[in-house]
């Protein structure tokens, strides 16, 4: 953390030095201006509820509007085979919804077609549940004398498929009897995994090196046992592109600020064909260890 | 290759056995007659054989010849000729000291010389310290990486920056080499200037492709830098004052003709102009600033004409400090406070060779050498309470380091059996330690014990090895090859690469004033640096390669013509090709600075592909000189986990890129330097869209429209996919000479860069204008910058 403080400090006195070096700002004529907005797709499909999409408008950057909700659109949610399997209705704000809840190892289509745009084309997968089936947990306290808890997170991976992870935390706390979940930022002991040692809201890792074998990863988190009334660990299963749009996203949330000009962009991804966003598939294991 | 090898040594046993009779011996030193300075790549032709050679780096040459006797010629640009007959009956030691011809009027150089058309060695610049001198350059600090800029197929990076990006690479593949010695980080204050002293340097060259095989251990570039030895006959001295920096060098003779030192010095003094104002304005409570300064030493003594031992050394930091201080009383307690908080980054290099000449044919230079590359950031804090009851003293203090350190051992033999044979061959290691980053922190108050941790990265230790054989030969009188093999191994941890390097350039006359020439070299490169592809900034960081991240590797492919004019004018035109593999890139996101641990896992590998075609028109000798060069390039890369594993542009892929120098000499007194560069503009990443985020299209499905904060992502459709407008400059500088006394020279240096004051891009964002609206803008860095400096030599 101290590194950091010094290198914003030192940077800042650099930006500063560069900053009155500089001669002069000027305007330019940007040559990628897009003028026609395209569908913007959001869902996150599971086995837990009902077909959800939500459509709105795209602008270019350089585009004060509004980003305004689609609520006129044509929503067909297609098999693997491109049969209709139904057409969602509009909710509210752009919300489509259906009657039927996706199932686990299917594949499904996604039709939009909407006045004034172009249709979009999205493919996806419900990838199957993976259960926790333990956690350990332990008050340990890291060099700086910051006190963590330690969750040795246990799962059975699906052997001979490709499966993606996502964990996160929930913190509950009951005040006056009401229960208040919030989530809280982890970092991965695990460098197998991908992951830098820095505090996340989400730890995410492939089954590249565990293949079909129980793993155990080893996650900390601020220890709040004294003030919480229990944490939830969910641990998702994602599809290949559900996992790469989470992961390129919080990479994108997190280099707002600061570290947006010291830090190289971060391009989020996108699966829908003509249009931005994503149509994806996950699955959600949970588990509540109470205090 | 195998049977060509084979064929080849044949071919050089035969060569060498047939002439072991009756051949005789030629060799000695080639010296500046005034300061007895080595004469690098000066030209020694027999006119009755019609064979020849050329000196080495230290200035030594040896030529074998057969019959009753020569005619020897010397020549080298800018110096008289020499000629001399000798009897051949026996091994002759020759050296010769040359005379400076003043005129600089065309130098008649006759039958094999080293002209461009005659060298089997392609893509390779000599950049003359004259040039570099007379060159208008920003603030007036006279720098030849900023001279090399202007040459084709090297690109400059960011505005006013001394980075050097060779024919698609990135700038940690070029290998630079002070006296033979690696530099890590070749730049002051973000690149803004270079970390060598223009006055402390005999030679430098640049070597782009088709690299022999002595060099190794970069994938892009050579450039050889070589320091002046230091005047074997008299003492001289030349320094400059410049508007930010001031420097001198002194040179001459401890023993005359046996031992000799040079010595400069540079720094820049904004900071001590400064410091009474800043005194003043803090009430002499604090005060800091910047600064950077560089030395170079060298020390060399003759023993004989067989053995000549070096020692050289190089030490230059930049420093940025702080120092809060504060004293009060309160209630009869005197409070003393002083914080002292600096960051400062530099190289240390030391060198110690020996050159021994084993026989007439034989030239041997052992080398032992020392690198170093440091950032530290340090904060301290003390406060001492003095009261009736005692004294008591609080204290804490901490430090940051990362850097590298090199110990190196090295011999290196050039062996010339026959005038049509040049063999080099040589063995090195090195021991390199890498510190990604170490933090000590120390605290401690008076009754208490003090406490001292140290903590992060723990330093990686690795070892290199190399060893080379090359030949340069002609078989016939039209062609002319360098046949090489480099082999190199690195261990690291528990993984060991090993690599296996061949490497081959060779001419065809076509006729005496024009050839055609090819070049193949397999380049591997053990290090990375992790850099931020902007700006030079000192906490790059070098980091070998791993279990996980393998070595850099490139295979450079180049072809070309070159042609000599009127004696006068030299044309060159190449083509090259080179596909780079390994390369690392932040992770999208991943921040530059913070935790460097575990940096391979903010990194990722990919390829690179890089091609184009040079065109260089230039004029050496003359009162009117220089160059105009064109780039036609392309540089891409591949990344798997990269704009969606896409191919993208290369940050500094340039299609077009332009660079002109000319120098005039008017008379003795007055000379001009113009230079102008032309390049299209960097590749950067913008957004294009912007659009809801699942949690915001969340937000939005809850509470509704008409609200600006939900959670968008803008949208990048390609990595590098936005162009720069193109970057265009013209400098003008005029230098006034004056002979003050017999000894006494001075010279004002009057420049103006960016004549045009035209607006180049440095940085481009999104903004909005007075009218609310969002702007793409651009921030430029340099205006119209005029520069003085006053320099003398005596």
């Amino acid at each position: 953390m101290i590194i950091r403080k010094i290198s914003t400090l030192f940077f800042l006195i650099i930006l500063g030095m560069l900053l009155s070096l500089s001669s002069c700002e000027k305007y330019l004529e940007f040559d990628e201006d897009i003028t026609d907005p395209k569908i913007v797709v959001n869902a996150m499909i599971h086995q837990d509820s009902v077909f959800k999409v939500h459509l709105s408008r795209s602008l270019s950057v350089i585009d004060n509007g509004e980003l305004t909700s689609i609520e006129n659109g044509t929503v067909e949610i297609l098999n693997e085979n491109g049969n209709l399997i139904e057409t969602l209705t509009h909710n509210q704000f752009g919300e489509y919804r259906g009657i039927l809840q996706p199932i686990a190892g299917q594949k499904y289509q996604l039709n939009v077609s909407a006045n004034g745009y172009k249709s979009i084309f999205a493919e996806d997968y419900i990838p199957f549940l993976v259960n926790i089936s333990n956690v350990d947990t332990a008050g340990v306290s890291n060099l700086d004398g910051y006190q963590e808890l330690k969750l040795e997170i246990s799962f059975q991976d699906i052997a001979n498929t490709k499966n993606y992870y996502q964990i996160e935390i929930i913190r509950a706390q009951d005040f006056d009897g009401s229960i208040f979940e919030n989530p809280t930022y982890l970092r991965a002991d695990d460098l197998s995994t991908g992951n830098d040692p820095e505090y996340y809201r989400y730890i995410f890792f492939d089954d590249i090196l565990f293949d079909g074998n129980l793993k155990t990863i080893t996650v900390y988190t601020e220890d709040t046992r004294l003030y919480d009334t229990y944490i939830e660990v969910r641990l998702s299963s994602l599809s290949e592109s559900a996992y790469k749009y989470a992961k390129s996203y919080q990479a994108f949330s997190n280099n707002f600020g600061f570290g947006n000009v010291f830090s190289q962009p971060v391009q989020v991804h996108s699966n829908i064909e003509n249009g931005l966003g994503i149509f994806a598939g996950v699955n959600i294991s949970r588990k509540k260890i109470t205090f | 290759m195998n049977q060509l090898l084979f064929l080849y040594f044949f071919v050089l046993v035969s060569l060498v056995s047939q002439d072991i009779n009756a051949q005789v011996t030629i060799s000695g030193y080639i010296t500046e007659e005034s300061s007895g300075e080595p004469l690098i790549g000066a030209t020694i032709f027999d006119e009755n054989s019609l064979k020849g050679t050329t000196s080495n780096v230290y200035g030594f040459y040896s030529i074998t010849l057969g019959g009753d006797s020569a005619t020897l010629r010397f020549s080298y640009v800018g110096y008289s000729s020499q000629r001399f007959a000798v009897e051949l009956s026996k091994n002759i030691n020759l050296s010769v000291s040359m005379l400076a011809d003043n005129q600089l009027e065309e130098v008649i150089i006759t039958g094999e010389s080293n002209e461009i058309q005659e060298t089997s060695q392609m893509s390779t610049n000599d950049i003359s310290m004259e040039k570099v001198k007379s060159l208008p350059v920003l603030l007036g600090e006279k720098d030849v990486l900023k001279t090399i800029q202007l040459l084709p197929g090297v690109q400059s990076g960011s505005e006013g920056a001394s980075g050097i990006y060779v024919r698609g690479g990135g700038p940690d593949q070029n290998l630079i080499l002070l006296d033979g010695v690696p530099v890590y980080n070749a730049s002051h204050l973000f690149g803004f200037f270079s970390v060598f002293n223009a006055d402390a340097i005999n030679s430098v060259q640049l070597i782009k492709g088709g690299f022999p095989a002595h060099y190794g251990g970069r994938l892009s570039s050579v450039i050889d830098i070589r320091m002046k030895e230091g005047n074997m006959k008299e003492f001289h001295g030349e320094g400059s004052v410049g508007l930010i920096s001031a420097k001198m060098m002194l040179e001459g003779p401890i023993i005359k003709d046996k031992t000799s030192f040079a010595i400069s010095a540079r720094r820049t003094y904004i900071d001590l102009l400064s410091r009474p104002f800043i005194n003043q304005a803090s009430d002499n409570t604090g005060f800091g600033g910047y600064y950077f300064y560089d030395v170079n030493m060298k020390v060399n003594h003759k023993f004989s004409d067989r053995s000549r031992l070096y020692a050289s050394a190089y030490l230059g930091n930049d420093k940025f400090y702080a120092v809060l201080r504060d004293k009060y009383v309160l209630d009869g307690v005197t409070e003393e406070f002083e914080s002292d908080n600096s960051i400062n980054w530099g190289n240390a290099i030391a060198a110690i060779r020996w050159n021994y000449l084993i026989n007439p044919k034989l030239f041997s230079n052992t080398t032992i050498t020392y690198s170093k590359y440091n950032f530290n950031v340090g904060f301290s804090q003390e406060n001492i309470s003095t009261s009736s009851s005692g004294t008591e003293t609080n204290f804490f203090s901490f430090d940051y380091l990362s850097g590298i350190r090199d110990f190196s051992a090295k011999i290196d033999f050039d062996y010339n059996p026959h005038p049509d044979h040049y063999v080099k061959f040589g063995t090195g290691y090195t021991f390199h330690t890498f510190t990604p980053g170490v933090n000590t922190f120390r605290a401690g108050a008076t009754g208490s014990n003090d406490f001292d941790t140290t903590f992060g990265a723990t330093p990686t230790f690795a070892n290199e090895f190399w060893a080379y054989v090359e030949d340069d030969f002609k078989i016939g009188t039209r062609t002319k090859i360098n046949l090489g093999m480099h082999i190199a191994g690195f261990s690291v941890e528990d993984v060991f690469y090993p690599s296996l390097q061949p490497r081959f350039s060779g001419r065809y006359l076509l006729n005496e004033n024009s050839s055609i020439k090819a070049s193949y070299a397999h380049m591997a490169q053990f290090l990375h640096l992790l850099t931020n592809a902007g700006i030079g900034l000192p906490t790059d960081l070098w980091v070998p390669p791993t279990a996980n991240i393998k070595p850099q590797y490139s295979h450079q492919v180049a072809m070309g013509y070159a042609q000599t004019i009127a004696k006068k004018y030299q044309f060159s035109v190449e083509g090259y090709y080179k596909t780079m593999e390994n390369l690392i890139e932040y992770k999208d996101g991943a921040s530059f600075f913070g935790n460097n641990e575990q940096w391979d896992q903010k990194v990722e590998v990919g390829n690179g592909l890089a091609y184009g075609a040079e065109f260089l028109f230039e004029k050496k000798i003359g009162k009117t000189s220089g160059w105009i060069g064109y780039t036609l390039s392309w540089s891409n890369r591949t990344f798997e986990n990269l704009n969606f594993g896409q191919t993208f542009p290369y940050r500094y892929d340039r299609r077009h890129d332009i660079g002109a120098a000319l120098t005039h000499k008017f008379n003795d007194r007055v000379d001009i330097g113009i230079v102008w560069v032309y390049g299209t503009g960097n590749a950067v990443t913008l957004g294009t869209e912007r659009y809801l985020s699942f949690n915001g299209a969340q937000d939005m499905a809850m509470y509704g429209n008409n609200n600006f904060g939900y959670q968008q992502i803008e949208h990048i459709s390609s990595r590098n996919g936005y162009r720069m407008p193109a970057y265009h400059r013209l400098d003008i500088g005029v230098n006034l000479h004056k002979q003050v006394s017999k000894r006494f020279e001075r010279t004002w240096s009057f420049g103006v860069y960016n004549v045009y004051s035209r607006q180049n891009p440095f940085f481009l964002y999104f903004s909005r204008d007075d009218a609310g609206n969002n702007r793409l803008t651009q921030i430029s860095l340099f205006p119209l910058i005029p520069s003085f400096s006053y320099s003398f030599k005596f």
